[in-house]
């Protein structure tokens, strides 16, 4: 569980200093879906650092399963996101000179997992995006869904407890947009995990049971209901059997995942 | 991960891994060359300096010619008697003359021999001998009873010159050749140390230490082959005969002593008895021979010490002027490009990793820990550096072979060993005898020798380059924050 208190982030530039966040307060139970929203500059992707434990804010407390973020050290702090956070990009971020396989073992790697285990798992999550025959594929050789795919069965890899995505579909056309959205939908119900989306999109943003509106670094709450795109008793089924309603079907097998 | 992601990046990357190899391969193989071209030098200095002092020499002991006084020159001196024409008969006639500075009493040797850091000390005594021979005929008188020419005799004769009927002296002169050489006594009882040091004895065997005043010689390949000498034969130095024992190569490109006998046989032909012109001397610690030199220059007044660093002060030439340029410009410019090539090294490395902030930003907000991130830069930096290494170290052997096997000549001319010279001696024959020439020019061939300190030295340098880079590199890298792989979009 997630619990933000009064979190403040300042930027200085030269003399000027900018109030990123104000005093944000917030609370994400294990397992919520919460959406992002805001205009530029609002201070939306400056509260999923924060979540994500990639950056610390200047007052305030972001405690995860009770551990502050912003107090425990550095090396704790990156041991943390190895362990526990899997992150996806709206660039996707992948390494071009690295295969798609290759790049999916980089998760692992901080784990300390042994090579050749590194390669088996980073094969099914793979293939659980439905990449099994893109294994050796470069980045550049893959279409810009494949490459999100890829980057979201890096984050997922290593089974974290929170998933957070920044414009992850910023990048994508708008079928692929329903394509890797429906994955995303189907892993966090078929894993129970604390999805935290930063999105630009409404359509996609009023789809999540909570919305949170950011402008001028202060934070507004919407509870659109939980179940209203995706009902909550699909969580148990296997995502290949359950259609991506509101997304389009893709049939991505996740089982054995 | 590490080597996987290594190999792909440098693959990645080739221009710029090039460019950096390439910079440290020029810089470390202008190193390579610089340090074999000087040890080249240095080698060739050493010839020099073995010519004239012998191996292990540290310092020589001398004393200053004085003025010649009253009507002496101090130049040998020939006197032949004319012959009749009739009589064909050569003569011959040797003059020996002490080379170098003023004679040092043979005492001194045990005197020097106690000084304090003193480990040998040897006397020797370097001779020049002046060899004429030919025929010396006279002229014959003639009566004439007109002609008005002139005929000139020889040196034997005169000169007739008018009409008259007195007596003309007609023909007579000399044909005579002037054979030079030099002569070393050796201390036959110590070897290792003066003139004999610096040669090899590679037919026959040397003095044996009973052969104290013995009418033996060793004489030099060079000499030997001149006057068709083997090992056996005899030759006469100012009437005496000498047996051939030994022929002896010089370790040096140059011989600078002709004969080397017994001191005491020296002494005799010299006239020198007890007494030596040059004293060898080898310090017990070769760092303290500057100290060594000013205890001998004290306790033992009117001698002049001088040190190899000395001599080497009096070599001038085309070796003085590359050993200079390769020390002092040689230096400075491979000092210069290394370091640029240091610095172009670390400035790409870093304007890299700044392209890749996104990269490493993404693996540290995977969890990668900066000491990961760095470890991988540095390792893409070492391998960069040594591959400019292997490269320089290519470049600067084929550098260094390529010296070595055009051998550029360089001339080395040793400063004036004239009378007021403090050297002892000096490399022979050079001038005639009493005055030597102002100088002695010896020529040596330039190598460029590689050692395994250089090739040591060339791997540091490429390791020392590779993480110069990387540190430079993997700083930056470790300063990048994983909110920057958020931010940085492509």
């Amino acid at each position: 569980m997630y619990r933000l208190t009064g979190v403040t982030k300042r930027y200085t530039r030269g003399k000027e200093t900018v109030e990123a966040l104000r005093g944000i307060d917030l609370t994400i139970e294990d397992g919520d879906q919460l959406a992002i929203q805001g205009p530029t500059g609002g201070g939306k992707s400056t509260l999923l650092q924060m979540i994500g434990g990639l950056d610390r804010p200047s007052e305030g407390s972001v405690e995860l399963d009770g551990v502050d973020l912003a107090r425990i050290s550095e090396a704790k702090l990156t041991r943390m996101r190895a362990e526990k956070i899997g992150i996806i990009f709206q660039s996707f971020n992948l390494i071009p000179t690295l295969t798609a396989q290759e790049n999916v073992e980089t998760a692992l790697v901080p784990l300390g997992v042994k090579p050749a285990e590194r390669r088996e798992r980073a094969a099914e999550a793979l293939r659980s995006v439905g990449l099994g025959e893109r294994l050796s594929h470069a980045p550049s050789e893959l279409s810009g869904g494949q490459q999100q795919r890829v980057a979201i069965a890096r984050a997922l890899v290593k089974k974290p407890k929170v998933l957070l995505a920044d414009e992850p579909t910023g990048n994508l056309d708008e079928g692929t947009r329903d394509d890797i959205m429906g994955l995303l939908e189907g892993l966090w119900h078929e894993y129970g995990l604390t999805f935290i989306m930063v999105t630009h999109d409404s359509s996609i943003a009023k789809k999540a049971p909570r919305l949170a509106t950011i402008k001028a670094g202060l934070i507004t709450l919407t509870e659109q209901g939980a179940g209203q795109a995706y009902p909550r008793q699909r969580q148990q089924q296997p995502y290949a059997e359950q259609g991506t309603q509101g997304y389009g079907d893709q049939g991505y097998g996740v089982q054995g995942y | 991960m590490f080597g996987i992601y290594l190999k792909r990046e440098l693959g990645r990357r080739k221009k710029a891994a090039l460019v950096i190899a390439l910079g440290l391969a020029l810089g470390i193989a202008l190193v390579i060359t610089v340090n074999s071209v000087s040890a080249g030098m240095t080698q060739a200095q050493d010839k020099v300096l073995q010519s004239l002092y012998g191996l292990g020499t540290d310092m020589t002991v001398t004393k200053a010619r004085t003025a010649p006084t009253g009507n002496s020159s101090g130049q040998p001196r020939f006197e032949f008697d004319a012959k009749s024409n009739d009589d064909d008969t050569e003569q011959s006639s040797d003059r020996v003359m002490t080379q170098g500075g003023q004679a040092l009493k043979s005492s001194l040797v045990t005197k020097v021999a106690d000084q304090k850091g003193v480990a040998a000390a040897v006397g020797a005594l370097t001779l020049n001998v002046t060899k004429v021979d030919g025929s010396f005929t006279q002229g014959k008188a003639q009566s004439s009873t007109g002609g008005s020419g002139s005929d000139q005799g020889g040196p034997g004769g005169g000169q007739g010159s008018g009409s008259t009927a007195a007596p003309q002296v007609q023909g007579g002169g000399a044909s005579f050749d002037v054979n030079s050489y030099s002569v070393a006594g050796v201390d036959v009882t110590n070897q290792d140390l003066g003139p004999l040091a610096g040669s090899k004895i590679t037919s026959g065997k040397t003095f044996t230490s009973a052969q104290t005043n013995a009418k033996v010689a060793v004489v030099s390949k060079s000499y030997a082959k001149e006057n068709s000498y083997k090992v056996g034969k005899t030759f006469k130095v100012s009437g005496t005969k000498y047996k051939i024992i030994g022929i002896a190569t010089p370790e040096s490109s140059e011989s600078t002593t002709d004969v080397y006998l017994p001191l005491k046989q020296a002494q005799t032909l010299a006239d020198a008895k007890n007494q030596v012109t040059t004293i060898y001397v080898k310090a017990t610690d070769s760092k303290q021979i500057d100290s060594v030199k000013a205890t001998i220059q004290k306790n033992i007044s009117g001698t002049t010490v001088t040190t190899s660093a000395d001599l080497a002060e009096t070599v001038s030439g085309s070796l003085s002027t590359a050993s200079n340029l390769a020390t002092s410009v040689g230096k400075w410019l491979s000092i210069a490009v290394l370091a640029a090539a240091f610095l172009v090294a670390a400035l790409l490395t870093s304007s890299a990793v700044s392209r890749r902030v996104r990269e490493f930003g993404t693996l540290k907000a995977l969890g990668w820990p900066s000491r990961r991130v760095t470890r991988q830069v540095v390792g893409e930096s070492m391998v960069n550096g040594l591959l400019g290494g292997a490269l320089g170290i290519a470049l600067g052997l084929a550098a260094a072979y390529t010296v070595t096997a055009i051998s550029p000549t360089l001339t080395a001319e040793m400063g004036s060993t004239g009378g007021g010279g403090g050297m002892g001696g000096g490399p022979g024959g050079g001038g005639g005898p009493g005055q030597q020439s102002a100088s002695n020019t010896m020529e040596i061939a330039l190598s460029a020798p590689v050692s395994v300190t250089t090739i040591a030295l060339a791997v540091g340098l490429a390791v020392a380059g590779g993480l110069i880079a990387g540190a430079m590199g993997g700083w930056r890298a470790s300063r990048m924050r994983p909110a920057d792989a958020l931010r940085s979009v492509s």
